[in-house]
């Protein structure tokens, strides 16, 4: 019996219980039976002062009895909390499961200047973080019988929380050593909530779990409900949860983050200007003044190395990557200014930028150092296709023609120049021994003729327009209005929006007016601003058709732009038809109509519009983790060293697999940066951006993390602080019991002694 | 007075059995450390001055005022008579309790015969009674040479028995006593106090001097009994099994009440009160006494 008493502590301290209860009984019995006899004279007295006193003594006892029991049930209570708090630690028999939840999310690369180490590297959250797990596993392995669960937020994985325990002892700790030696943050911003779910779902088999929770407690993680109530919930049922802090309280981060950057408009040709759209956010609660925003060109493909290189043999593609990457000429675009950015706000800006060449482009924009590096860069990918194919239907080789031509193809020193505009041109006979899918492959098409008897061409340019093409009508120099409206009108049924009632002359512009043309579309409104509207001024009309005068756009028709006259009229129209859309342009471009064919702002025109209406897709924008998809396979994934500064390790194991022709494929990237897919005679870049909401370096109040946790059982402790020995639940829940022991102590000596003798001299004297 | 200590060293005094011896010799300590004459007590006491009128004697007239205010003044003197002094010893079981060296019976005992030798010394008279309700031993007045001795035989011999009526024996007293005299009442502090006021004023109407000297033992004023006791009556029959510490505090305002009851009752007739702790040495109480005796003939 006694034996079991010490092998099973329940009963151990189930005895000192009872026996606290039962000792000051017994003592009470034992002073009853035990007594010494005295003669006395004076009875009588002593009777009456018993009868007096026998209410208040009889009280007074029980009060004494029942605080010297209390005081030895909570005696036994606090020897047995810090008894129990050691058997937690050093249990022999049921062994303790330490789970640790390490965040890993990228705000916990938020740098700290205060604890530079000696060689001037700038500590991290993520760094201190490391730190208090460590020093957590050293005095773990110090303990018998413990076991530990690092669980990494970020995880993709997706292995469970079971398979993370390991047993603790030295080679575990070398082994963690090592591998927190190359641990970093990842580029994810997922909340400690999702493993928190799964640490709930799964039932550990340990007598003791503790819980540690290790991150930098962010106000965007945190806020919510749902996390704390988690928290709560896993506080109830393990022994202990410690929310280990790695970031300062007090302390005011300064935070910018590249929330984006991308084309204003989809990019489709080369050497059209066009505008980026640069989004900043302040994600600190300090104002910052004066940013400067560097942006440069990191990568550009040609098309001779794209076609040499890199289709040619797949084996040597990765060699041609990495010279192609020393070959390099980084182009310093100017740097953008940013005034002002208020705490916690976004600032949104654009500035004009010129590709000058077809292809695959890489543009960066780079904050300015500070407390969070990874969100300072931003990469887009702009591709411009180098296989738009556009078709010009004319009769011969006319001005048009040839305008046309240089505009899609310009030549510069004897070359020409890749604008991925490659140029058909076509009769309207040659059209009509056509089939209709063999126009599908244009992004545009452009009749240019004065034919227009061909019904079978003018029938097969129809359905391409309904089939989803775009089709610009500029009629030429020698149109017949009529002609136009009987095979281009139809009755309403053709491309053109109205039937043209006939060409007229235009005056020329007084000094109060600006412009000949004026843009009505809000698509273009703005196209021709500041600089570029002195451009427009110098367009000049002097003829153009002009549709009836009681012409008012229909369903799925749009003025894109008017033109001055005796009354303004539309110059240029477009009309939906089918899925595709035709532009009639009211003004051929000869110089006896106008001289906007000399003027630059056309062909910026021609291009918003075939970007603007012309079908083009794009997957480069992606988030990290972005899942890929691939509809057919294109070989083996490598690692982008062009402005890319880490190794792309976040690949899912099945993405190294060989791939078999045909079958579908899932790539999931989890690191931001340029990526390239390569293989099978096609390459693509792919830029993998974070999720920018991660970039909030706002800390939850210090006070809401303490309202989460104020019981013993729950505790908010900085990185430093961690210990295995745990003196917080110690202090907390010995304190306030030693507190009680004391207070009942005195009450116990106060009852002892208004009960017990004490002499009062003089009392009796005479 | 160093030397007169000695006399009054309670183990030297508890090993003198003779109570005759024993008040001898703690009266002759007394008053050799007193140092005063051994005819202390003798007549002639001045008491005050009286204008001379014709017919006083001439003898009388104090010459001394005379010269300094040149009138006559004539001295009076207390009027000297024979002090029948009759000592009562309370002999009830309640005076057999003892803590210290003396029960509070001895005690009493020796201070009687103290009394008796200080009176015989001055050719007084002295007679003592050792009362209890069942068996009373008288010694009558007298101041024959082995009245000391008698009266120390008599309260050597005594009976102890139950609680004793002080009042009614008083009052027999007083009925039975035929001269005015001294009436020194040595008796427990726990005595019958019932028609005890009465009792006072009867022997005071007779013109007795009434001292009354409840005995008490220092465990009866202080009450220090600790732990678990069982107390057995000496008077009554009967046990309480308590716990002292509880019942001291009530117990002890008891006794005070009791006496400062006796003592108001004393005072209240004109009669002395003397409480006597058995702890106190026999000098200071018999001086105390002796002291107290002159300032109320002074009075």
């Amino acid at each position: 019996m006694f034996t079991s008493l010490f092998t099973f502590p329940v009963w151990f301290w189930s005895c000192l219980f009872f026996a606290a209860i039962a000792i000051p009984i017994l003592i009470h019995l034992i002073r009853l039976v035990r007594f010494k006899v005295v003669h006395w004279p004076a009875m009588e007295f002593l009777i009456l002062s018993q009868k007096r006193r026998r209410r208040k003594v009889w009280l007074s006892k029980f009060l004494l009895i029942m605080t010297r029991i209390l005081l030895l049930l909570i005696a036994v209570v606090v020897f047995a909390n810090i008894q129990f708090d050691r058997d937690d630690s050093d249990d022999n028999t049921s062994g303790t499961l330490h789970l640790v939840i390490l965040d890993d999310s990228f705000s916990m690369g938020e740098r700290s200047i205060d604890f530079d180490d000696d060689s001037g590297v700038t500590s991290t959250c993520f760094d201190f973080a490391k730190t208090a797990v460590l020093d957590l596993a050293k005095n773990l392995v110090q303990q018998p019988n413990q076991r530990v669960a690092i669980v990494r937020t970020c995880d993709l994985t997706e292995q469970s929380v079971a398979n993370h325990i390991s047993s603790c002892d030295s080679q575990w700790l070398a082994n963690l050593k090592t591998e927190f030696g190359e641990m970093s943050p990842t580029d994810l911003a997922i909340s400690p909530l999702r493993k928190l779910l799964e640490v709930e779902s799964v039932s550990f088999d340990a007598d003791h779990v503790r819980l540690y929770v290790v991150s930098d407690f962010r106000n965007k993680d945190w806020r919510g409900n749902e996390t704390k109530k988690v928290v709560s919930r896993l506080t109830d049922r393990f022994d202990l949860t410690r929310l280990i802090h790695c970031a300062e309280f007090d302390r005011r981060s300064k935070n910018l983050c590249i929330q984006m950057l991308k084309p204003e408009n989809k990019v489709l040709a080369a050497n059209v200007p066009f505008f980026l759209k640069l989004v900043i956010r302040n994600g600190s609660d300090v104002d910052r003044t004066d940013v400067p925003v560097e942006i440069r060109k990191t990568f550009g493909i040609n098309e001779s190395w794209q076609n040499s290189r890199v289709n040619s043999n797949p084996a040597a593609n990765m060699s041609g990557v990495d010279d192609s990457v020393s070959d390099l000429e980084i182009r310093n675009e100017p740097t953008v200014l940013i005034k002002k950015i208020k705490a916690n706000s976004v600032v949104t800006t654009k500035f004009p930028i010129l590709l000058s060449e077809a292809g695959t482009h890489v543009i960066e924009a780079r904050l300015p150092d500070d407390d969070l590096l990874i969100d300072n860069f931003f990469q887009r990918v702009v591709d411009i296709p180098i296989t738009n194919q556009v078709l010009l239907i004319a009769e011969n080789q006319s001005r048009d023609v040839n305008y046309l031509s240089w505009l899609f193809q310009p030549k510069g020193n004897g070359t020409t120049l890749n604008t991925g505009f490659n140029v058909d041109v076509q009769s309207m006979q040659t059209v009509a021994s056509q089939s209709a899918n063999n126009l599908e492959r244009y992004r545009a098409i452009f009749l240019l003729s004065d034919d227009l008897v061909n019904v079978k061409s003018i029938a097969l340019l129809e359905q391409y327009v309904k089939e989803g093409g775009l089709l610009f009508v500029i009629p030429g120099n020698s149109a017949d209005p009529k002609l136009l409206t009987k095979h281009l009108y139809r009755g309403g049924d053709g491309v053109l929006p109205f039937a043209i009632a006939s060409a007229i002359e235009i005056s020329e512009r007084n000094e109060g007016t600006k412009t000949d043309i004026t843009f009505v579309n809000p698509n273009f409104k703005n196209l021709f601003r500041g600089e570029s509207e002195k451009l427009i001024s110098l367009i000049q009309f002097q003829r153009k058709f002009i549709p009836p005068r009681n012409w008012s756009p229909g369903a799925g028709e749009d003025v894109i732009a008017n033109l001055r006259g005796r009354a303004t009229t539309p110059l240029i129209v477009s009309r939906q038809l089918g899925f595709g859309r035709s532009i009639v342009i009211l003004s051929p471009f000869d110089n006896r109509w106008n001289n906007w064919a000399k003027n630059p702002t056309f062909v910026v025109l021609v291009f918003q519009l075939i970007n603007f209406y012309s079908e083009f897709s794009t997957k480069t924008d992606l988030a990290v983790p972005a899942q890929i998809e691939e509809e057919s396979p294109i070989g083996t994934i490598v690692e982008s060293r062009l402005g890319f500064r880490r190794q792309l390790d976040g690949f899912s194991e099945s993405s190294s697999k060989a791939l078999v022709p045909g079958e579908k494929r899932i790539i999931k990237l989890s690191r931001k940066g340029l990526s390239v897919l390569s293989g099978n005679g096609a390459t693509r870049f792919i830029a993998t951006h974070i999720d920018d909401n991660e970039s909030d370096l706002n800390l939850l109040e210090k006070g809401e993390l303490e309202e989460l946790g104020d019981s013993d059982r729950i505790k908010l402790v900085s990185w430093n602080e961690v210990s295995i020995d745990d003196p917080f639940r110690t202090k907390a829940s010995s304190y306030p019991m030693l507190l009680v022991l004391l207070a009942l102590f005195f009450v116990e000596q106060i009852l002892a002694y208004r009960l017990g003798f004490h002499s009062r001299k003089g009392s009796a004297d005479a | 007075m160093k030397d007169s200590k000695r006399y009054f060293d309670p183990e030297t005094i508890k090993r003198i059995s003779r109570l005759e011896l024993r008040s001898k010799y703690i009266v002759e300590g007394l008053l050799s450390g007193m140092h005063r004459s051994p005819r202390f007590g003798q007549s002639v006491e001045f008491r005050q001055h009286r204008e001379y009128s014709v017919g006083d004697e001439l003898r009388h007239v104090d010459w001394k005022v005379w010269a300094r205010q040149d009138r006559l003044y004539v001295k009076q003197f207390e009027d000297e008579t024979n002090l029948n002094c009759q000592l009562l010893v309370d002999s009830s079981a309640s005076m057999n309790y003892a803590s210290g060296l003396f029960s509070k019976f001895e005690y009493a005992a020796t201070l009687a015969c103290c009394l008796a030798y200080l009176v015989l010394r001055q050719k007084d008279k002295v007679g003592c009674v050792s009362f209890n309700p069942e068996s009373s031993r008288r010694v009558l007045l007298g101041n024959r040479k082995t009245q000391l001795n008698e009266i120390a035989n008599v309260l050597d011999e005594v009976a102890f028995c139950t609680q004793t009526a002080i009042a009614e024996f008083l009052m027999e007293q007083a009925r039975e006593l035929d001269r005015n005299g001294l009436l020194v009442v040595i008796c427990d502090v726990w005595t019958l106090q019932d028609g005890l006021e009465r009792a006072f004023k009867m022997l005071r109407q007779r013109g007795h001097d009434v001292i009354l000297m409840p005995m008490v033992d220092p465990d009866e004023v202080d009450f220090p009994f600790k732990g678990p006791t069982r107390f057995e009556g000496l008077e009554l029959d009967g046990e309480l099994q308590i716990n002292p510490e509880e019942i001291r505090n009530e117990y002890l305002a008891l006794f005070q009440q009791r006496v400062n009851s006796m003592r108001r009752v004393c005072l209240s007739n004109g009669c002395d009160f003397e409480l006597i702790q058995t702890s106190q040495p026999f000098n200071v109480v018999l001086s105390k006494l002796l002291n107290r005796r002159l300032g109320t003939q002074r009075r």
